[in-house]
Formats: structure tokens, C-alpha cells, sequence
């Protein structure tokens, strides 16, 4: 009997569910053809829809990384389709793109084309494709000087190394990175030639034990220059000298050489630019990579001499490289000239170069979609990555903001009294505190990350909806359905989750909605003022680089974030707008 | 209730809330990790020369030695009788160096919140009186727009515009950046060799050549920040206008007033402008309350030296004691700008009974 009982009980219950979901279908239905019916709702809804899908793919629609991602490209580089606008229309068809116009720059192709080799001694020795080589890389070339009698010193004795290419674009390129892999080997008073090639495997452990060879002084001093000519205008003016110059070298420890870099004034190479030249300290016997080294061969590095800068009116020094533009597009010569200085004829010498990769990168004034900030970081790329920073603050600090006042709102309202006066007056202190001042103190003093200033916007952020959720509440409390509430004998919580609170939800979802933008522009505002995580970029903190690099006449690093704020805020808005036009009825009668 | 006593209860409420937001400053800036005495010690100053003297002038007045209850209430005698102590980055009493800030601040909030209004309210009742049109709309998006639009970046969009292309000067710098040395209309001392000294004012009363020029320099600094704050002030007076005049113009007593035969400019103005203004009233009285906490970030763009310059600066070198002083003045500021903004609800609406 009672199994019957509960059954059929049971059929009730879920023919009700059923007919409950339905009704609730229904009624959804209805809210979304009342909801289609208002364009600007719809327009709202499908601009957060799109940013929320850049919110979650971030790396499918930008690829580079936001913060870490250096010198892609010249730094405060302009966006690349620039180069296709007329000049008239605001276009740069002199924008240049990252180039690497070296051929064979590593040395594979062991018959050394294009490369020129200029050795007009006898006494000069090269190796194409050696085994030995930088890691791993497929060639090299070994560049060798050798006397082998006493008598006369042979003086100075340069080899030359050169390749030209061709510039193609019609402006110049923002700066120029020169590579060199190279390794020195030098005779010592014993005249033993050192060679690497046995001992690669334990490179690091030097003196070796195979060798007994007492190292003092390396006989023949060398020096590698790197320049850059341009062919075009027949003068060898700007050019780009990578100084090395070697004198002696003497066992220093458990490790390696030391170099003595004793300075010797290259003015015979470069007479207009004066001292110029990027030294790389090295260390004897062992690889260097000028990539690695700390001051790479940077065109950026180099101090222009102010004659040039006054003539050319050149702020950069590849500005003045690939200066006069009719030397643009046109043929350069990417060049590097090995000196040895024989002086001491007592004795025997030779000393060996050995060279790898040597190349040149020429880093563009034009990149990507949106150009590159201060730091030559893909801005595109930071703009889809802020999508996500402000949606998640934006919206998990709204969150926070609605909890905290619907309940204040709920309690003061519903259970007046002394809970009112106390929740209210707090209310109104923390309304007479200083917003924005407030927010920026507490964030330097906990930390500026991401989760405290979701905290920090949602606690000092739900005074005002909390009044309206009361007042609304207050005009409930009166209600005739709450009085039968009371009568069944409904505890207070219940009658406010139950019967309350349905009725406030509609507050809710549109203060939810136009909360939102508020909170990213806050959001925004404490990133352009520097107060936000330094490793998530955010639309605020690119706002907030552009002002310290002072680029205010980068138009397409000023105007897409504050759009993308602008945008969302004014999606969440009209969403707002349009949720309020189906909740509240009413509203629809006024129009 | 009468006025009087309303007013009473309305003063002895603020000087309340005075007292909390006191202890909440106190809170904030005493009881945060560290040594507090430290925290008063800029890391920034370097040079320890005099150091130990300024230690214990800070421990002297803010009362470091002594126990927390005495402390409390030496600064609320501190704050109370508006002796703030010397700011930490430069040197000066923080009293006099904040009337300098403060009348920065006055000049371009103030400006821009009164041209705001003025231009936020005419046009919403414009928008209102001709609902409904393409006009309305248009307006609505527009000022929909500027008020969601972030102010720092429209800041910098207005210098992208007007001062990489027509070379109208950004920073505030005025007349620093024209080699004076104080912000006028303040007086300065220009001395001659001779040892006679003049009053920078003096020195402008004789000159009106020198007068034009001064004052072109000052209004062609403050027209970029003034424009960026009024573009953003003003959407959020002309939507409030617009619905509260929409209101208003739909109740019965304006078609009275109509039916009466009552001229439209009469209507609009006499009738529904007048009782649609009382929530205007409030949002004006509150935004210059809030006239500190909102130039922070606008100064910060346009480097304009004013109380929100001068909290960001502070805030970056840990300068507390400029800190607690300007957000005690800014809670003095919104709690008048709450009992103002209640007195004038009586006057402009005699209906409202105090109590």
C-alpha cells in the first residue's frame, strides 16, 4: 500500500519537474524572442561573445607572447600594411621588414658562395667545412697565418671576407643585428700550435692534461673587424667596425684564457665616424658567440659621432647606414676583415681564426598587424592577450561586488533595525572614502596581482547596489505574498532566499550587466597608472607603456585598446539595457 | 522637524562619519606591516645627512614612542588642528604645498565639472524636450559612449590629435615649462640687481603685453585637459537630465501647465526643469566632492600638478604623511558636498519635510 502510495507520489513529482522544466522552457524561450526582438541587446551579446572566445584562445589570434616576446621587429614599429596606403592617406611606403640578406651566412656550402675571399698572401692558410665547428653547426672557415723562420716580420696581413646583397626596401631598416661565431687560436713562445679540435669534448677544463704547454703570450695580436658598406654611393662612409684585438694572454686560473684587450685605434678603417666600435670580450681557445656576449653587435649600441648625426640628421646608426635614399633599395656589402699584426721577427708565429655564422639581421620598421611597442613586443598579440585580463577582472569582480550587496542589501532590508542602521552607515563610510586613491593604496601595499584587485574592486564596489537591492526589498516587505508567507510560519531566511530574492534577481542580472564596464575601466585606469601585474598585459598597461615611451604619435599603439575598452563596456551596457527592457515590463510600456 | 534641527542632525552625522573615516585613515597608514616610523623614511631620499634629526621630528609629531591610544589621538589633533607635517618628497609643509595642488585641482576639475554640467544639462534637456527623434538617439550613443570610454585614453587620443598634429602644449607644466617660477596666478618675487624686488603680479599689472602672454600660456595648457574631462563629465549629466526631464515632462501638471496656456520655454524651464532637477542636484554636489579622487588619473595623463598628481606621487615614493592629509581632506570634501547637497534639495524643493 504504501509502495503505491510513494509511487504514484513519485509520478506526480516528476510529471511535475517535467511540467515545471517545461514552463521554465517556455518562459525562456519567451525571454530570448523578447530579448532577439532588440537589436542593440543583440549587438552587446555578440561583441562580449567574440571577446570572450579571444578571452579563452588568446594564443590563437595573437602568437607572439605579450611580455616577454623582444625586438620581433624594430622597436615602436609600425603596423606592416601601412606600407601598402598611399603616403597622402597617412601611409609609410617607406616601411622596411625583417630581413636576413646574407647567403650561406653559416658556412655549409663548403665551395663558400657567395662569399668573397681576398687573401693576396702566401703565407695566408684557409679550411673550408672543417669538422671541427660550433655546435654542431655544418661548416666553417678556418683563416691561418703562419712564419715559420726567424728573421723579418711580415708586418700587418688582412684577409677579407666579404658578401654583397641586396637592400630591397625604399627606407631604411630600424636597426641592424651583425653575428659572428669565432674562435682564436694563437703560437705561443713555444710555438706550439694550440688546437681545439682534440680537446672539444671537454672544453671547459683547461689547462688540458694532454697538452704540456706553457701558455704566456700569443705571438701574433688579431683583430676582426665587421663593417657594412653601402656600394650604391661610391664612398665607404658609414661603416660598421666590430673591434677584436688581441695582444697577449696569460693562464688565468682553472679555467680558459683571459684576454688582454689592450684598445689599439682602428682610424685607419673608420675615419668619419670616430669611435664607434663594439668590443667583445673573449676569452682564448674557447667559442664565442656575439649573440651571446652582453653587448651584442647591435646597431642600437653604437654612439653615432655627432658630425654624422648633424649631417644626416640620423637618430639611429642604421638610419645613417642605409642613408642617402638614393642609396635605397640598392646593393650593400656586409664585410669582415681579419688582421694580423706580425711585429716580433725573433721567433715563429702563426695564429688561427676559426669563423662560424657569420650573418646580419636587419630588424624592420614595419611589423604584424598593429606594430610593435617600445620594446619591439607584438602589440597585436598584447591587445587579444588583454581581452582576457579585463573580461576576468571585469566580470569575476563584478561577482564580488553583487554577492557582497545583495546580501548586505537583502539583510538591511529585510531585517531592519538596528542590521539596517549598522549595514548602512558602513555603507555610507565606505562611500565617503576615496575610491580610486583607496584601491591604488591597498594594491601597492598587497601586491598587484590579478586575484587582489578582483578582491579589492568587489569589496569597495557593492555599496550602491546594495542601497538599491534594500530600497527594492524594503517595498517588498510589504507585499501581501510575504504577509501568507509569514502567516504559514516561514522562518526569516527562508522567506528571503525563497521568496526575496527570486524577486530582486532580475536587479541582479542587469546590475551584473552594467556593473561590468565600470569595473574594466577601473581595471584599465589602475593599469595605465602602473599598478597592475607587470607579466600580464593588460589594455590598461599597454596604455601605460605607450605614455612612459612618450610614442603618442603611434596612432595604432593609442587608439585599438582604449577601443577594445570602449567596446566592451558599451557591449555590457546595451546587454544591460536590453535585459532591463525584458525583466522590467514596465519599461517597455514607457517607450 | 524644522530645518534647523534637520540641519543639526545632517552636522552631527558628518562629524561622525569625520570621526570613522579618521580611524580608517589611522588604520590604513599605522597599523600597515613595519616599522611605521620607516615606513615615514622615503628610501628614495639616499643622503643620510640629517636623517636622525627627521626621524625624531616625524617620531615628535606623530607620536611614535608612544602608546598606540596616544598616538590616535595625536593625530586626530593633528589632522583636527591642520598641521600635516612636511612631505617626504619635497620637503615643504604639506599645508601650504596642498593650497598649490589644490588650486591645480580646482582649476581643472572644478572647470571641467561646472562646464560639464552646464553643457550635460542644456542638451539633455534639448534630447528630452525632442525624444524619440534621430537627434535623441544620436545624442544618447554619443554620450553613452564618452561617459564608457576611459578618460585617461581619451586624454591620449586629444594629444594624439591636437598636440602631435597642431602643437597645442600637453603638459601642465605651466609656467615652469616657460621658465617661471611659480604657478600663477600665485605671486612670486622677481628680484633686480639693484635689490629692489617685484611681485610677480606687480610685474604683470605693468606689463599687459606680458599679462596676454601669461594668460594665453595658462588657457592653452588647461584647454586639453579641461576638453578630455568635459567630454567625459558631461554624458552622465545629459542621461540624467534626459531621464529625469522625460519624467517630468509626461506628468500631469505640465499638460495643466500647457492646457493653461503657460509659454513652452516656461514649461520646460519654470515647470519640469526645476522638479527634474533634484537628482541633478545630488550627482553635482557629489562630483565635487569626488573632484580629488577623480583627477588622479587625468593629471597623471597630462602630468597637470594637482591633488591627483600629487596622490600618485605619494603613493609611488611611500609618502605617507601627504597621503593620510589628502585623504583626510577628501573625506572633509564629500561630507560637505553630502550636507550641501541636502540643503539645497530644501531650497530648490520646499516640499521636502526635514526628518
Amino acid at each position: 500500500m504504501g509502495d503505491h502510495m510513494s509511487t504514484s507520489k513519485r509520478r506526480r513529482e516528476t510529471h511535475l519537474a517535467r511540467a515545471r522544466a517545461l514552463y521554465d522552457l517556455k518562459r525562456f524561450a519567451n525571454f530570448i524572442g523578447i530579448f532577439a526582438r532588440s537589436p542593440r541587446g543583440l549587438i552587446g551579446l555578440i561583441i562580449i561573445g567574440g571577446f570572450t572566445l579571444i578571452a579563452f584562445f588568446p594564443s590563437f589570434f595573437g602568437a607572439y607572447d605579450p611580455v616577454n616576446g623582444r625586438s620581433l621587429a624594430g622597436w615602436l614599429a609600425a603596423p606592416a600594411w601601412l606600407k601598402n596606403v598611399p603616403a597622402q592617406l597617412g601611409g609609410m611606403p617607406d616601411l622596411s621588414f625583417n630581413d636576413n640578406p646574407t647567403l650561406n651566412s653559416g658556412f655549409e656550402n663548403s665551395t663558400l658562395t657567395p662569399w668573397n675571399f681576398t687573401s693576396t698572401d702566401q703565407f695566408m692558410h684557409t679550411t673550408v667545412g672543417h669538422e671541427e665547428n660550433f655546435e654542431g653547426h655544418a661548416g666553417i672557415v678556418d683563416v691561418g697565418f703562419k712564419r715559420g723562420e726567424v728573421g723579418t716580420a711580415y708586418g700587418n696581413i688582412t684577409i677579407t671576407l666579404t658578401q654583397d646583397f641586396y637592400y630591397q626596401y625604399s627606407g631604411p631598416p630600424f636597426s641592424f643585428r651583425g653575428s659572428l661565431v669565432f674562435l682564436l687560436n694563437g703560437t705561443t713562445t713555444t710555438s706550439s700550435h694550440l688546437d681545439k679540435r682534440v680537446n672539444e669534448s671537454n672544453r671547459d677544463q683547461w689547462p688540458f692534461p694532454t697538452y704540456n704547454i706553457t701558455v704566456s703570450a700569443l705571438d701574433v695580436p688579431t683583430k676582426i673587424t665587421m663593417y657594412l658598406v653601402g656600394l650604391a654611393v661610391n664612398r665607404t662612409l658609414p661603416m660598421w667596425p666590430l673591434r677584436e684585438q688581441y695582444t697577449t694572454y696569460t693562464p688565468l686560473g682553472m679555467y680558459g684564457m683571459a684576454m688582454d684587450g689592450t684598445y689599439v685605434n682602428s682610424s685607419e678603417t673608420v675615419s668619419l665616424l670616430g669611435s664607434n666600435e663594439i668590443s667583445v670580450n673573449a676569452s682564448a681557445g674557447s667559442w664565442v658567440d656575439t649573440d651571446q656576449t652582453s653587448e651584442p653587435i647591435d646597431s642600437n649600441a653604437i654612439r653615432i659621432a655627432t658630425m654624422i648625426s648633424e649631417q644626416y640628421g640620423a637618430k639611429q646608426f642604421a638610419t645613417t647606414v642605409f642613408f642617402p635614399k638614393e642609396a635605397t633599395p640598392g646593393w650593400f656589402r656586409l664585410g669582415l676583415n681579419v688582421t694580423f699584426f706580425d711585429k716580433d721577427p725573433s721567433k715563429p708565429a702563426s695564429s688561427d681564426v676559426h669563423l662560424d655564422t657569420l650573418n646580419m639581421r636587419l630588424l624592420g620598421t614595419g611589423w604584424g598587424i598593429m606594430g610593435t611597442d617600445h620594446e619591439g613586443r607584438d602589440l597585436w598579440s598584447q591587445l587579444m592577450y588583454g581581452a582576457g585580463i579585463s573580461l576576468y577582472v571585469g566580470v569575476l569582480s563584478t561577482i564580488v561586488a553583487i554577492g557582497i550587496g545583495l546580501t548586505v542589501g537583502l539583510m538591511a532590508g529585510y531585517l531592519g533595525r538596528v542590521v539596517d542602521e549598522i549595514l548602512m552607515r558602513i555603507c555610507d563610510v565606505l562611500l565617503v572614502l576615496p575610491g580610486l586613491p583607496l584601491l591604488i593604496v591597498l594594491v601597492a601595499v598587497l601586491g598587484t596581482s590579478i586575484n587582489n584587485l578582483i578582491i579589492l574592486l568587489g569589496v569597495l564596489g557593492w555599496m550602491g547596489f546594495a542601497r538599491l537591492v534594500r530600497s527594492q526589498v524594503i517595498s517588498l516587505r510589504e507585499r501581501p505574498f510575504i504577509e501568507a508567507a509569514k502567516a504559514v510560519g516561514a522562518s526569516k531566511t527562508h522567506i528571503m532566499v525563497r521568496h526575496i530574492l527570486p524577486n530582486v534577481m532580475s536587479l541582479v542580472y542587469v546590475t551584473l550587466a552594467t556593473t561590468v564596464p565600470g569595473n574594466i575601466v577601473a581595471e584599465a585606469s589602475l593599469g595605465f597608472l602602473g599598478f597592475t601585474d607587470p607579466n600580464r598585459m593588460s589594455w590598461g598597461l599597454m596604455l601605460n607603456n605607450l605614455n612612459m615611451s612618450a610614442a603618442f604619435q603611434n596612432w595604432w599603439w593609442v587608439i585599438p585598446p582604449g577601443l577594445c575598452i570602449a567596446l566592451i563596456a558599451i557591449a555590457f551596457i546595451l546587454f544591460g539595457y536590453a535585459l532591463d527592457e525584458v525583466l522590467n515590463p514596465r519599461l517597455r510600456l514607457r517607450r | 522637524m524644522g530645518f534647523r534641527s534637520y540641519l543639526a542632525k545632517r552636522v552631527a552625522i558628518a562629524i561622525i562619519m569625520l570621526f570613522v573615516v579618521l580611524s580608517i585613515n589611522y588604520a590604513l597608514f599605522f597599523v600597515m606591516p613595519g616599522d611605521p616610523a620607516s615606513l615615514f623614511i622615503n628610501p628614495l631620499r639616499g643622503s643620510s645627512v640629517g636623517k636622525q634629526e627627521f626621524l625624531d621630528r616625524l617620531r615628535a609629531r606623530w607620536g611614535f614612542d608612544q602608546p598606540p591610544e596616544q598616538r590616535f589621538l595625536l593625530y586626530i589633533r593633528n589632522m583636527l588642528s591642520w598641521s600635516f607635517g612636511d612631505s617626504l618628497i619635497s620637503g615643504q609643509s604639506i599645508s601650504s604645498e596642498m593650497l598649490l595642488r589644490m588650486w591645480g585641482t580646482i582649476e581643472l576639475m572644478g572647470g571641467s565639472t561646472i562646464l560639464g554640467i552646464l553643457i550635460g544639462v542644456s542638451l539633455g534637456v534639448l534630447v528630452a524636450y525632442k525624444r524619440g527623434g534621430k537627434f535623441d538617439s544620436g545624442m544618447v550613443t554619443v554620450s553613452l559612449i564618452t561617459y564608457s570610454l576611459p578618460v585617461f585614453w581619451m586624454g591620449l587620443v586629444l594629444i594624439l590629435i591636437f598636440t602631435v598634429k597642431f602643437g597645442v602644449p600637453s603638459a601642465g607644466a605651466f609656467p615652469y615649462d616657460w621658465g617661471l617660477p611659480g604657478r600663477w596666478p600665485v605671486a612670486y618675487t622677481v628680484s633686480a640687481a639693484n635689490g629692489t624686488q617685484w611681485n610677480g603680479n606687480v610685474v604683470m599689472s605693468i606689463n599687459p603685453q606680458g599679462t596676454i602672454t601669461l594668460l594665453y600660456g595658462y588657457v592653452s595648457h588647461l584647454v586639453l585637459p579641461l576638453m578630455t574631462l568635459t567630454l567625459f563629465t558631461y554624458g552622465g549629466y545629459l542621461l540624467l537630465t534626459r531621464a529625469t526631464m522625460i519624467e517630468a515632462l509626461t506628468e500631469d501638471y505640465i499638460v495643466t501647465a500647457r492646457a493653461k496656456g503657460v509659454p513652452e520655454r516656461s514649461v520646460i524651464f519654470r515647470h519640469a526643469l526645476k522638479n527634474a532637477s533634484l537628482p541633478l542636484i545630488t550627482s553635482a554636489a557629489l562630483a565635487f566632492g569626488f573632484m580629488i579622487s577623480g583627477a588622479i588619473i587625468t593629471e597623471g595623463v597630462f602630468s597637470w600638478p594637482g591633488m591627483g598628481r600629487w596622490i600618485f606621487q605619494a603613493i609611488v615614493f611611500n609618502d605617507y604623511s601627504v597621503l593620510q592629509a589628502v585623504f583626510y581632506i577628501i573625506a572633509v570634501l564629500v561630507i560637505l558636498a553630502n550636507i550641501i547637497a541636502d540643503v539645497l534639495y530644501g531650497i530648490i524643493d520646499p516640499r521636502i519635510k526635514y526628518g
